[in-house]
């Protein structure tokens, strides 16, 4: 669900995005948070408990702090229907990485850049949301 | 709008898309009398033979959000032309992109947008069964034509031309 929301003078751009495990994503313009719900109480998730909750490890939540890998994210959520590249392959810029069922279209989301592929976080049939990250090159 | 015809193609959507990328304007679009790979959602087969309305627009460059829009609008557009046109047939849209004669589709339409940082590129596709006589067996239960509702040939090209013209006007009116 996504709204505009008025408080005084200023405008905020507000998503509401249901995922998996009771969990809540609500993005106030570029700020995500995330709640999670526990019996009749709404919690709202720290950095943490993010990363435990979507299975990064140690490794991969370093990474989501480098600015400099080139990474291919998912531009609108969605469901991986297909899959063409995998690890250690050369991608060019065009390239098709996948096809994202969204929204009941087809999406063939496309490479931005070239590089090998360093690590592919998708698979057939994964859900995915806007910003998650479907690639990592080098 | 630029019409491209072909008598027998794989796909009109395989075929808009290649054109697109090429950087054929936007509201051409390809028709084809029959296809040999028709496809719907998830790459099911749709059933082209000669005699139905198979095709494909380039829609100009949108976001993600009116190129959905703009699908749904779709459907009501053939239903409406169907109405208007066949006063004996009552259409019935089934959300997003589906429509049904008494259960059965006669029309199904798809739209594939490719997108990098943003959509590159977005094309509709829509399949009507206009003048089909009869459908596979597999198909028989679940599809039906405007012919075999209404006991006789109708015009292509006129309802081609209406679809198209109302598709346009409501692009604008949502793109503005």
């Amino acid at each position: 669900m996504k709204t505009n929301l008025k408080i005084g003078d200023k405008i905020y751009k507000i998503e509401i995005l249901e995922i998996d495990n009771n969990i809540i994503k609500v993005a106030v313009d570029d700020e995500e948070y995330f709640f999670k719900q526990d019996g009749e109480d709404i919690i709202l998730l720290e950095e943490n408990e993010i990363f435990s909750l979507f299975g990064f490890d140690e490794e991969e939540k370093n990474l989501h702090y480098i600015g400099e890998e080139k990474v291919i994210k998912a531009p609108i959520s969605g469901t991986i229907s297909k899959v063409f590249v995998k690890n250690e392959q050369k991608i060019r810029k065009g390239d098709i990485i996948s096809i994202l069922f969204s929204m009941k279209m087809e999406n063939e989301i496309i490479a931005e850049s070239s590089g090998i592929v360093k690590k592919l976080k998708i698979k057939e049939g994964d859900t995915v949301n806007k910003g998650d990250i479907l690639i990592i090159l080098e | 709008m630029a019409i491209i015809k072909y008598k027998k193609i794989k796909s009109t959507n395989l075929k808009a898309k290649q054109l697109g990328k090429n950087g054929v304007k936007p509201w051409t679009v390809v028709l084809a009398d029959s296809q040999i790979g028709g496809y719907g959602r998830k790459g099911e087969r749709w059933f082209s033979p000669k005699g139905g309305l198979y095709f494909s627009i380039i829609l100009p460059k949108t976001n993600i959000e009116d190129a959905q829009i703009l699908t749904i609008l779709a459907a009501f557009v053939v239903a409406r032309v169907i109405k208007e046109n066949f006063q004996n047939i009552e259409p019935l849209i089934k959300l997003p992109n589906d429509v049904l004669i008494k259960d059965k589709k006669v029309c199904g339409i798809l739209t594939e947008n490719i997108i990098g940082e943003d959509v590159k590129l977005s094309v509709m596709g829509i399949g009507l069964n206009t003048n089909i006589s009869a459908f596979p067996k597999e198909l028989k239960n679940q599809a039906t034509s405007i012919k075999i509702e209404e006991g006789k040939n109708i015009s292509n090209k006129k309802i081609l031309n209406q679809i198209l013209k109302l598709i346009k006007e409501y692009f604008q009116s949502i793109s503005v």
